[in-house]
């Protein structure tokens, strides 16, 4: 199929230029100007202090060495405790009906700090199971070092893993049956058929989580952990300003560690990718309705979410809950006092993240179409190299504009650049980007030409056959990439506590960590964070009802979430 | 180079004006910009009774911990600095003064409130801030967590450092809390720098863990999750009349400071600024110090004649009387950022370390409680000499040098604070070694 062509080189020009000078501005010079000031001094000379500090400091060696097992180990352990289920799951035929494999794309839509917070009150001495079984010793997350930070970015993105490896292999499961009834052991059929199928959603997944364990700034804070690079890099440029060179090569190590650990990934995703396209888009078998063994398995770990996530749904309705298993007294007044306090910061999510995820759909249409219409070389290289975007940690890149604006101001509003919310929308567009370009190429491929060719053949304008035909066969398309390019934007708490430039101007869940810190506010942010559950899954459920009216809904989710699939 | 960096900052505003007339959310010229530390509740009250009293202006806050105040407004030019500063933090406005960061606003005073409460100056002698309420400082404790445990409740900063505590503390690190470095700072000054260094690391050593802003050592210990904290009186009372079950005491040596407001010099609205700092100061402003959610102490005694606090709600005489006579702000200003430096470098980061170490002292010296040992108490006073000890001499040069904000300054101690984790390690590895030793000599005994 070919998609639907510009013709005019003016326009292309003109994009080319815009999308170049669009990266160039707010990617590749604010980094290049981070590696510069880690490197010289005030008058431009090459320096090595900085280095000779990192290097000698036991603390940030350590930093260094910490973040990358923790990140490694989260990941780990999400694959480890995916793994036996989606094989169980697997074998017992189960697709999960499409919303909850959704469901399974909510770790990319919730901070995982809310997790930790959650059960904190839930294990924690005061409060909950802790409180309860304090007899038997101390559970408090706060207290197990940085495994916590670990297990509890582990169980926040195993839905992740397990859905993407779910994906990668349910086309098989049937044959897999097939094959199991004609006298092939299971075993065998895991390791020679489960294992290299799951591969690449594995990898995937895994490479998620790794790079998000990294970058994650709240929840190590909230557990009370500081001995990792994101941490270490946050305290270092509030308290010495952006300018600190030490806070520049802590951005850049983590950079450096994202990219390796994206590479790799990419290395295990890349075998099999041929073989994965096609099955994908094959009729798939469903789960029909009764409870089997595949239904138990889902409904535990629904139900196992559901006591995690305890701890935040009680503190939101509770009065006083202090040291007793369970509140004292119920009311619904924070739920009250969150909408009415906090209408500012619903406002401000939907001002930044909306308008991040319009410039992401609009930048990723275009580069899309460009990588479409470019040379094989050219595609592949740009393919992968818009896709490695996902390893600039987002407190690397809020550091890099933090140093790059700084002293800049705004033409027109004469405002200092960094005083406005404007660098924070832009850092999350090009966070938000590598999700954008998957989203766009299926909807640009999603617009068949022969329609456009009949159309244009009869008769029709230019600006008649993109109104009645173009816009209508991508608007569904984009508006899942819009919501995707939102939501990622939405969590993305490392960039907003580095650059909201005041507390009435932060997104919400940046307003959710500062609620969640005072006496009486942390049942107001309990409130905030159970709404933007319920948004998110309320607008989930929305996409799928919109899908299930197209019945061409599933396979674009799908392509979405593994960047570097081509298609032919 | 150079160029290269011009032309490197050329560029984005280009782009920048391309981009402008899309991207910028609106900030009206009747917009007051807060910098302050204060939890949400607070500024909320303020920002709804302000924007409702002033048809001219409406209130926003940035918010920022008071220790970092002067390198955020250095990093602006003047015209883009925030428009008023607000906090508890009598060091930062000092700083802040210094530098020249601050103006006079004598316009903005009530001829109502006093001067001098107590031996408390309320405004700065040139009224570059003026006091806005009272803070005093104390540990705050959650009574049905140490009923539970049959912990006794604390009254002094001693009590803290008592075995009976380990693992039920809660604190801050004075480099992210200004509250928490006033603190750390009075008993610097209370108990003399080395004996203070020694008594505050064996308080951490008791924590169960360091926070990162001051306001979760409150809400952790309102929940019950930790059992005590050093914390700023309104703080607990804020928990304590909003139903919690907590208690609060003053402890002694304990500096009483006025809570500020002062005007940014550089300001972008000061017009705006000075009403803000006037409607704070009026009556209005001073009565929601009141409620129940803020709790506050008013600096406006008319506001106390009024009879409609919780009975036990402090005394304004009672809380000024226990001022710290001799706590010199000059000498706090100007290690200000060391006394951060050192605590992160021998708390924060190594804070496993040091509640393990400490538990095992604790533990030891109950064991020679019963059973004395000498060579064994040896080891274990040698191991809490290693652990305990201020990292340098109070007059070390890094301390006393008013601190510049250059590169070369930062530096030279960023390698300072190499050498102090290193030390740290090795303190903490010989101690380690020496407390093994200990238990096995106590245990040896039996």
């Amino acid at each position: 199929m070919k998609s639907y062509a510009i013709r005019s080189s003016v326009v292309k020009r003109t994009f080319a230029v815009l999308l170049a000078a669009y990266l160039l501005v707010f990617l590749v010079l604010p980094i290049v100007k981070l590696v510069i000031a880690a490197i010289t001094d005030e008058t431009g000379q090459l320096i090595r202090g900085p280095l000779d500090v990192f290097f000698n400091h036991p603390l940030y060696l350590e930093s260094l060495f910490n973040s990358i097992v923790v990140s490694a180990g989260a990941a780990l352990l999400a694959a480890i405790a995916a793994m036996p289920i989606a094989f169980v799951l697997w074998r017992a035929r189960t697709r999960p009906p499409l919303l909850v494999e959704l469901f399974g794309f909510l770790p990319l839509f919730v901070p995982p700090f809310m997790l930790s917070l959650s059960l904190q009150s839930l294990l924690g001495r005061g409060s909950g199971l802790g409180q309860w079984l304090q007899s038997w010793g101390d559970m408090d997350p706060g207290l197990w070092g940085l495994p916590s930070v670990a297990v509890i970015e582990a169980i926040h993105y195993f839905p992740l893993v397990l859905m993407l490896l779910i994906m990668s292999t349910a086309a098989y499961s049937e044959q897999a049956h097939a094959t199991a009834s004609v006298g092939v052991d299971w075993r065998r059929l895991a390791i020679r058929v489960f294992l290299p199928l799951g591969l690449p959603g594995l990898g995937f997944g895994m490479a998620i989580t790794f790079l998000k364990t990294l970058d994650d700034l709240a929840t190590p804070l909230s557990l009370g952990l500081t001995n990792l690079l994101a941490p270490q890099a946050f305290f270092r440029v509030s308290t010495y300003g952006a300018q600190d060179p030490l806070s520049s090569l802590m951005a850049i190590a983590m950079i450096l560690i994202s990219a390796l650990a994206w590479l790799a990934s990419v290395v295990l995703v890349r075998q099999g990718l041929a073989d994965w396209e096609r099955p994908l888009n094959s009729p798939l078998p469903r789960i029909r309705g009764r409870l089997g063994t595949g239904g138990l398995c889902l409904g535990a770990i629904g139900a196992f979410y559901l006591v995690c996530y305890s701890g935040v749904i009680l503190t939101s309705i509770a009065r006083i809950w202090s040291y007793t298993a369970l509140p004292e007294s119920y009311s619904f007044a924070h739920y009250a006092s969150a909408l009415e306090s906090e209408t500012q910061a619903f406002a401000n999510t939907f001002f930044y993240c909306g308008f991040a995820a319009v410039l992401d759909v609009a930048i990723g249409l275009a580069l899309a179409y460009a990588i479409d219409h470019a040379p094989d070389r050219w595609r592949r290289l740009l393919t992968w190299s818009i896709a490695s975007l996902l390893s600039v940690p987002a407190i690397a890149l809020a550091i890099a504009y933090l140093q790059f604006f700084q002293g800049l101001r705004l033409p027109l509003f004469d405002e200092p650049l960094d005083a406005t919310g404007f660098l924070l929308p832009l850092a999350f567009s090009v966070r938000g980007l590598p999700f954008a370009i998957r989203a766009c190429h299926l909807v640009l491929r999603n617009v068949p030409a022969s329609y456009i060719e009949a159309a244009q053949f009869s008769g029709r304008s230019r600006w008649t056959v993109a109104r009645r035909i173009v816009l209508p066969m991508m608007a569904l398309g984009l508006i899942v990439a819009f919501l995707i390019c939102f939501g990622v934007s939405a969590v993305d708490l490392s960039s907003a506590m580095l650059l909201v430039p005041s507390e009435t101007e932060a997104p919400i869940s940046y307003s959710i960590y500062l609620h969640m810190q005072s006496t009486t506010g942390r049942g107001t942010g309990s409130a905030l964070a159970v709404l933007v559950i319920a948004f998110v899954a309320i607008a989930m459920t929305g996409v799928v009802a919109l899908l299930r009216a197209r019945r061409a809904a599933a396979p674009p989710i799908r392509r979405i979430v593994f960047p570097g699939t081509q298609t032919h | 180079m150079n160029r290269l960096v011009m032309l490197l900052r050329a560029l984005p505003a280009i782009a920048a004006i391309t981009m402008a007339a899309m991207a910028a959310p609106t900030h009206a010229a009747s917009v007051v910009l807060v910098a302050s530390s204060f939890p949400k509740e607070i500024l909320s009250a303020y920002k709804r009774a302000f924007d409702r009293s002033s048809s001219e202006y409406r209130v926003e806050f940035v918010n920022f911990p008071g220790t970092n105040i002067v390198s955020y407004l250095q990093d602006r030019p003047p015209g883009s600095r925030p428009d008023v500063f607000w906090s508890s933090s009598p060091d930062g406005f000092r700083a802040l003064l210094r530098h020249g960061l601050l103006q006079p606003a004598e316009d903005a005073r009530n001829p109502d409130i006093p001067t001098h409460l107590g031996r408390i100056e309320v405004n700065e002698a040139s009224n570059h801030y003026l006091g806005q309420a009272i803070s005093g400082y104390g540990i705050m404790w959650n009574s049905r967590y140490l009923a539970a445990r049959g912990i006794p409740a604390p009254h002094s900063w001693e009590d803290l450092a008592k075995p009976e505590y380990h693992g039920h503390i809660v604190m801050s690190s004075p480099s992210r809390s200004s509250t928490t470095h006033l603190i750390v700072e009075s008993i610097l000054q209370g108990f003399g720098w080395d004996e203070g260094w020694s008594l505050i690391l064996k308080v951490a050593g008791n924590c169960a863990t360091i926070t990162e802003r001051s306001f979760d050592v409150p809400n952790s210990i309102a929940r019950g999750r930790f059992g005590l904290g050093p914390v700023v009186d309104f703080l607990a009372f804020s928990g304590k009349y909003s139903g919690f079950p907590v208690d609060f005491s003053y402890a002694r040596p304990s500096v009483i400071t006025p809570v500020s407001i002062g005007l940014i010099n550089g300001a972008r609205n000061e017009t705006g600024g000075r009403a803000f700092m006037r409607f704070t100061l009026s009556e209005e402003g001073q009565r929601l110090l009141l409620r129940p959610e803020i709790s506050r102490l008013p600096v406006l005694p008319s506001v106390y004649a009024a009879n409609d606090r919780p009975a036990e709600y402090p005394q304004l005489a009672e809380v000024t009387a226990s001022y710290l006579p001799t706590y010199a702000p000059d000498v706090s200003e100007s290690r200000y950022r060391m006394v951060g430096a050192i605590f992160d470098q021998l708390v924060t980061f190594r804070h496993r370390d040091l509640a393990a170490i400490s538990k095992d002292i604790h533990d030891i010296e109950r064991t020679l409680r019963a059973r004395p040992n000498q060579n064994a108490r040896r080891a274990v006073v040698a191991a809490r000499n290693l652990v305990f000890q201020a990292p340098m001499a109070e007059d070390d040069e890094l301390l006393t040098r008013k601190a510049l904000r250059t590169r070369a300054n930062n530096a030279a101690i960023s390698v300072r604070e190499a050498e102090w984790a290193r030390r740290t390690d090795k303190n903490m590895a010989e101690a380690r070694a020496l407390l093994t030793a200990a238990k096995k000599l106590a245990q040896g005994e039996q």
